[in-house]
């Protein structure tokens, strides 16, 4: 390790951001990928290995990725939900590494729904 | 007895030879012979040029210290105010009855256990606490502490 | 003097450090709470079964500080959702990784569930133990791994010292603390600035920078949970003051029986070296600052300043006369700044956040008068009987009431509510007409206890209040350092006369006798060991006098706990003849057969009480 100068203080706080915003629960945009018993023999789990590969890509630091249990629509799966802070989630459904790629881009990235996979608007709350 | 020497050699030149860390010195011979030898003293005072008195004085006067030798598992049960009102100096009683102990520090006959009173390990939130051989137990009974000195002596080579 | 020799661990891998990070922290505790009820067995289970799953590349293992909540341990949040799980098996752990880390769905049988309510509660922050706190000094507490400097830094660490070094003038730094009341954590509540402003100005080179981390309270472990969970809030405290006061050479003397902490603050020092922020011309400033550690040996009175300053100089740990002052006469002769662990922690947020933010937490006024009020937070390890017992930073002026019965969760086993005892030794106890008084120095000192170092013991009607005196009384005995008179002798007297009234054998004026006495040795002692030992008495007298009399006169103790005045007996309506007391009976003073009550035989029955601890039925009665 070298001998610190004040500006290295922040480079540290920077390498650092991106966990300590998960463990503050701080996060700008939180992605839930839905792993419930059906969900994970659709292929969550590969979404779930999609989800983090593009958040290392971008090398955003304020995105927090959790898991959620069953969300009702086994015929959809696998599913995910895309919730930007302050706006509704939304849930997108059928996905592949394609489609993550692409939401990942759009809306989690720009802020733009990528309405044709969209299941619903905003009546996730209850989830 | 040389190797008495060489060990008090290596614990002197650890911390560099310098008085002012006499009662760590010390700290390390209690941890090594498990209380300190007279002879160990002696020497000591030579090493340093510091009075025995003096020395004696600090083995006396910390409570860290021991002029006999301590069991390979030195049992500590706390009596510290959150354990008190737990009931932790009952089972120091009952811990000392039942190993045949006259007086705190003492040793058993096969040299296993050493019991004492500490006051507060730091686990208050976990009282009644009792340590044995450093390893921290809590939410003990007299009855739990019995157990857990019965396994250990079980697991001991027989002598 | 030379610098403590440093044996630096290897370090470990860093969480940060896999490219792209992990979606999953698992924050466990390893605090010594925890440690000793599992967890690092609980690591190794979670790390076998993350690797089964295929979950090690996604979430992560985290070691942290003590979070204050160690009766339930071992204990662990899981981030980002804050879920707080407790009192974890090995067992648990296939089906925690399976249900909440892969599947997403929270095990509900794992969480807190609180003594009253019926429902688990997920969140960490809303379990009423952590809901009314307020960090300061713990402000890192469960969320980083106190082993890696890069987190103490990512939450803001050694900004302060930057701040101070490249915007501020010494005197500037003292004349902050001043006005953000900041008063001593370890016990006489001093103010900090005032302080430090004496020994800046004090002449004599060097000047030294001391931390106590002696913790002498008995039921208390605020600081060393402090050392444990966050040392470098610790180091850069004593880093500032030192700037400060104009010093390069700081110490800490810390007590042999907290090895985990002396370990962690070994790493802490070793890693500042590296990174140059201990150590010569720091973040090139032209300021050298040093820190080397002292180990105590086992004596409460080494946490008064002259004590602690003569045993680390090598020497039996006897106090001075009080009139010699250690800020200008201090180690070695030289003007020395002496404050508590928790004390220096509370530095770098009221640096970077401002003495005005300080004062706005807390009571009183500062601005004219640094005696003037309590400001900021204070840490208490709430412990004893009560439902959650643990470390609890609140704010100054919360009422006793809000810390026992909303973050305490009030009394188990259905018991009555005696006392609080505050200001360990030196203390004294609060009684129940008193739980609306707001916390701080002057409150407590008021109705004739003390702040102290922040232990908070909750007793409850089976706890005997003049055995609670003896108790301290005794301790203090064994850790008088024989110096002075009134204190050697007078307290020798003093647990004479308490062992009379417990014993039943007290006259009709052994109580004003002890008054009497109490009040000399409070007056005549040479150090304040001396001098504040009599409060646990004289304050047990002024609330709880009936108890006493109840000893004397009438030969009872109302708690039952006086073995010469109580009985043990069993009740034969609840009895179910299970024979467990009958076996473990150290005496044989207990007679039944199967299925029938049983009795205990008085001539034979030694009161050693495991009858009572055992018996699943409560039929054993103490009176
Ligand atoms: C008998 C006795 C024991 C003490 N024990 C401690 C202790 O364990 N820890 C501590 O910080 N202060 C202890 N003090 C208080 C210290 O003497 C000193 O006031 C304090 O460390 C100063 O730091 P502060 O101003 O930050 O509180 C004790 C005082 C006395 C008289
Ligand atoms: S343990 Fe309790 S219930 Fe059983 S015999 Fe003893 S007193 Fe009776
Ligand atoms: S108090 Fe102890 S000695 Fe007395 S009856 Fe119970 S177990 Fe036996
Ligand atoms: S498990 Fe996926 S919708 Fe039911
Ligand atoms: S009082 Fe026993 S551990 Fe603190
Ligand atoms: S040691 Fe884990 S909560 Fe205190």
């Amino acid at each position: 390790m070298p001998r610190l100068k004040i500006e290295d203080l922040d480079k540290i706080v920077e390498k650092q951001k991106k966990t300590m915003s998960l463990r503050e629960g701080a996060g700008r945009v939180k992605i839930t990928v839905h792993m419930g018993t059906c969900g994970i023999s659709a292929g969550a789990r590969k979404i779930m290995a999609a989800v983090m590969s593009c958040v290392e890509k971008s090398g955003a630091s304020d995105i927090v990725i959790t898991t959620s249990g069953c969300a009702g629509f086994c015929s959809r799966e696998p599913m995910m939900t895309v919730e930007v802070i302050e706006q509704a989630p939304i849930k997108y459904m059928e996905l592949d590494d394609k489609k993550v790629g692409r939401i990942f881009d759009e809306h989690v990235m720009k802020g733009n729904i990528v309405e044709e996979y969209a299941l619903a608007l905003g009546s996730e709350q209850a989830l | 007895m040389q190797a008495q020497e060489a060990k008090l050699d290596e614990i002197v030149g650890s911390w560099k030879r310098d008085r002012s860390y006499l009662i760590e010195m010390l700290q390390d011979v209690q941890e090594h012979y498990r209380h300190i030898p007279q002879q160990v003293a002696r020497q000591l005072s030579v090493e340093l040029d510091v009075p025995l008195n003096r020395i004696f004085h600090i083995v006396t006067f910390y409570k860290g210290f021991s002029l006999q030798p301590r069991g390979k598992y030195p049992v500590s049960v706390c009596t510290g105010t959150a354990c008190h009102v737990k009931g932790g100096t009952r089972i120091l009683e009952n811990i000392m009855r039942d190993l045949e102990l006259e007086h705190e520090g003492q040793a058993t006959r096969d040299r296993l256990f050493s019991v004492e009173s500490v006051r507060c390990v730091g686990c208050c939130g976990l009282a009644p606490v009792v340590t044995v051989g450093g390893e921290v137990y809590g939410d003990t009974s007299s009855l739990k502490v019995s157990k857990i000195l019965k396994r250990r002596r079980k697991l001991e080579p027989a002598r | 003097m030379n610098v403590t020799p440093q044996k630096t661990k290897e370090s470990k891998a860093r969480v940060g450090e896999r490219p792209g990070g992990y979606r999953m922290h698992l924050m466990l505790c390893a605090g010594t709470g925890c440690v000793s009820s599992g967890s690092y067995k609980i690591k190794d289970a979670l790390e076998r079964e993350l690797k089964k799953r295929g979950l090690s590349s996604e979430v992560a293992v985290v070691m942290t500080g003590c979070n204050g909540f160690c009766a339930q341990g071992p204990v662990m949040v899981v981030q980002p959702d804050e879920i707080f799980y407790q009192r974890l098996g090995e067992k648990d752990i296939p089906h925690l990784v399976e249900e909440h880390l892969l599947k997403g769905r929270p095990v509900e049988r794992l969480m807190y569930t609180p003594p009253a309510g019926k429902a688990a509660v997920p969140k960490m922050s809303d379990i009423g133990f952590f809901e009314k706190q307020r960090l300061l000094a713990l402000r890192n507490r469960g969320l980083i791994d106190p082993e890696v400097i890069d987190e103490y830094i990512a939450r803001g660490g050694y900004k302060a010292l930057a701040q101070v070094l490249t915007e501020m003038k010494p005197e500037e730094v003292v004349k902050e603390l001043i006005a953000s009341g900041l008063r001593g954590r370890g016990g006489g509540g001093f103010p900090t600035g005032v302080k430090w402003k004496t020994c800046r100005e004090a002449p004599g080179e060097p000047k030294y920078v001391v931390c106590n981390a002696d913790e002498g309270d008995p039921g208390a472990y605020m600081d060393r949970s402090i050392i444990e969970g966050d040392p470098h809030s610790v180091l850069e405290g004593m880093a500032i003051a030192a700037y400060a006061i104009g010093s390069s050479r700081g110490y800490i003397y810390i007590r042999h029986e907290y090895p985990l902490a002396t370990e962690r603050l070994e790493k802490g020092i070793a890693d500042a070296r590296e990174y140059g922020l201990l150590g010569k011309n720091i973040f090139d400033k032209g300021f050298d600052f040093d820190v080397g550690i002292h180990r105590g040996a086992g004596a409460f009175v080494c946490g008064e300043s002259t004590a602690l300053m003569a045993s680390m100089e090598g020497r039996p740990g006897e106090p001075r006369a009080k009139y010699i002052h250690t800020v200008e006469h201090g180690l070695w002769d030289r003007p020395t700044n002496l404050n508590n662990v928790e004390t220096y922690a509370n530095v770098p947020p009221i640096i970077l956040r401002g003495a005005e933010w300080f004062t706005s937490i807390g009571t009183g006024d500062v601005s004219e008068n640094p005696w003037g009020g309590s400001k900021g937070t204070k840490v208490f390890s709430l412990v004893g009987k009560v439902h959650n017992t643990g470390l609890v930073e609140v704010p100054m002026g919360i009422s006793l009431k809000e810390i026992v019965f909303d973050i305490g969760g009030g009394i188990p086993n259905g018991k009555k509510f005696k006392a609080v005892q505050t200001g360990g030794p030196s203390g004294g106890v609060i009684p129940e007409n008193l739980l609306d008084l707001p916390v701080d120095f002057d409150q407590l000192t008021k109705v004739g206890s003390m702040m102290g170092s922040g232990g908070m013991i909750v007793m409850d009607e089976t706890d005997c209040m003049v055995d609670i005196a003896r108790y301290f009384i005794d301790f203090l005995i064994g850790e008088s350092c024989g110096k002075c008179l009134p204190c050697r002798e007078g307290l020798t007297q003093i647990s004479a006369l308490l062992n009379d009234i417990c014993n039943g054998e007290a006259k009709e004026d052994t109580i004003e006798l002890l008054e009497e006495l109490s009040n000399t040795v409070k007056e005549c002692s040479l150090c304040a060991l001396g001098g504040s030992a009599p409060n646990p008495v004289l304050s047990t007298l002024r609330y709880f006098r009936d108890e006493y009399e109840a000893h004397v006169k009438d030969k009872q103790c109302p708690a039952g706990v006086c073995k010469a005045l109580i009985t043990y007996s069993i009740d034969p309506d609840k009895c179910t003849g299970c024979l467990l007391c009958l076996r473990n009976c150290p005496q044989d003073a207990i007679s039944g057969e199967k299925k029938k009550p049983h009795k205990i035989q008085a001539d034979l029955c030694i009161k050693c009480g495991i009858c009572r601890d055992i018996c699943t039925y409560d039929a054993v009665v103490v009176r």
